[in-house]
């Protein structure tokens, strides 16, 4: 039975599959407004955990933090069943939901997800999905980040679903029971807004948030001398390509999370995020600068006037402005 | 493996879907819309990502064929894994890995280690075993 979910595309997996959930359900809330409610703004560089021998940067959020967080504070009551020790366990329950009608988030890994291009094949686990039918034996599949809805076969989806490497999915899974039509809004959005400021200025680890991207800036100034040529540039490859291709909607989520700020601020009719919003698309460019520049240095070496050490100042900038950004939404978020 | 990213017989076809992105305009505006903003789309970055692994790829390879890594190394890069990921498929700390890539210590292993080992890369122990 396949339920009548309608599928948006979107540019980022979890909130798309938050906002289209809840869309489902008859609550209008979307993409940007799930990642600024679901405080999905996020920075942290883990130096040492490698992924291919890259340090590993991270702009999200732990996977369906962003989806707890935005419904419980829409007041929408919600199951996550977090793992599951028997894997027959774990399609049976999917089934039964299915069966009642109910689309399901799952959190899946990206290796053998068969329908990707094979550039894509990486071992990656924090990806997310809709599941919203079954007919034959064949699961139909909401994909965020794809136009159209795919499908998979049983046991291509138990596979994804039980991805073995690091931060390994464990059969996650998560749905709506029953949501509130009139939320109160404002209380929602100055809530994220207050998570958000304590992730990028008061996390208590200091490779969180602002301080962790100085410490990034930092750490790139001393690549070329500490590694191998061919060791630093790729590291420099895998940071533009986590900034940009790998389904962050451009500038690591700085265009969604300012598109927020507006969203909210028109909604409110309050000036600061209005204000906020203009700032934060200004550090979105910085990024996307940083990108277009360290690709082109990549590309031509020679031809270039950039180095390591001009790329990481443009982080530092970064640093600097998102600093002031978070300082000006602390005090209206109190 | 049917979809190896890093087959390298084959040339390198970039087959990218589009992506999602949100742009701020120099008014003010956001706007939404599909595909690459900051590089032309045949230009990013992927290639070169793809060019670097598969270096290493073939210089494991040439390794492992000289008797100096042992050819879990060979799989490990050609599946795209890294120490930290094949300890998690294993079941083995990354530092008994890491002590799997000597030569010496590969060819003590026991056939139930290289099962593991097998099953981690989805190939038959015998190519493993004997690595040519």
């Amino acid at each position: 039975m396949i339920s009548d979910y309608k599928h948006n595309f979107s540019s980022h997996c979890e909130t798309g599959v938050t906002s289209d959930l809840l869309r489902h359900k008859g609550l209008d809330i979307s993409e940007p407004m799930a990642m600024g409610i679901g405080s999905g703004i996020f920075f942290s560089y883990l130096p040492f955990i490698k992924m291919q021998g890259a340090p590993m940067v991270g702009f999200r959020t732990t996977p369906t933090k962003i989806f707890k967080l935005t419904t419980q504070r829409l007041g929408v009551k919600t199951t996550v069943v977090k793992k599951f020790r028997d894997q027959l366990e774990a399609m049976d329950l999917l089934d039964r939901n299915l069966k009642n009608g109910i689309p399901t988030g799952c959190q899946v890994g990206c290796y053998h997800l068969t329908y990707l291009p094979p550039e894509m094949h990486v071992h990656y686990n924090f990806h997310n999905v809709v599941v919203f039918g079954k007919e034959d034996g064949i699961y139909h599949v909401a994909e965020p980040v794809l136009e159209d809805t795919q499908i998979l076969t049983y046991k291509d989806l138990l596979r994804v679903r039980f991805a073995k490497g690091m931060f390994e999915p464990k059969g996650k899974m998560y749905y709506i029971e029953s949501v509130t039509l009139n939320p109160d809004i404002k209380k929602a959005i100055l809530a994220g807004i207050k998570t958000s400021v304590k992730n990028m200025l008061k996390h208590p680890i200091p490779f969180v948030g602002v301080r962790g991207m100085r410490m990034l800036g930092r750490d790139i100034k001393k690549w070329p001398k500490k590694l191998p040529a061919n060791q630093a540039s790729f590291n420099l490859i895998q940071l533009v390509r986590t900034v940009e291709e790998f389904g962050t909607g451009g500038a690591a989520f700085r265009f969604i999370y300012g598109s927020f700020l507006k969203e909210a601020g028109e909604k409110l009719n309050h000036d600061t995020l209005l204000e906020t919003s203009i700032e934060m698309g200004e550090t979105g460019n910085l990024w996307r600068e940083f990108s277009i520049r360290s690709g082109r240095f990549v590309k031509t070496r020679n031809g270039s006037q950039d180095d390591y050490s001009l790329l990481a100042d443009i982080i530092l900038e970064c640093a600097a402005k998102e600093e002031k950004i978070f300082n000006k939404l602390d005090k209206i978020s109190k | 493996m049917e979809t190896n990213p890093t087959d390298s017989k084959k040339p390198l076809k970039f087959k990218w879907f589009n992506v999602g992105q949100y742009t701020f305009e120099k008014d003010g505006r956001y706007t939404n819309h599909i595909g690459f903003d900051y590089i032309r789309e045949e230009e990013a970055l992927t290639y070169d990502a793809l060019k670097i692994v598969n270096e290493r790829i073939e210089e494991a390879r040439q390794k492992a064929l000289h008797g100096k890594l042992s050819p879990i190394v060979y799989f490990m890069e050609k599946t795209w894994m890294d120490p930290m990921t094949l300890s998690r498929f294993v079941g083995r700390s990354i530092f008994a890995v890491k002590r799997h890539f000597k030569p010496k210590n590969f060819a003590k292993l026991k056939s139930d280690m290289l099962q593991r080992y097998a099953d981690a890369f989805e190939i038959p122990v015998e190519e493993l075993k004997n690595f040519h």
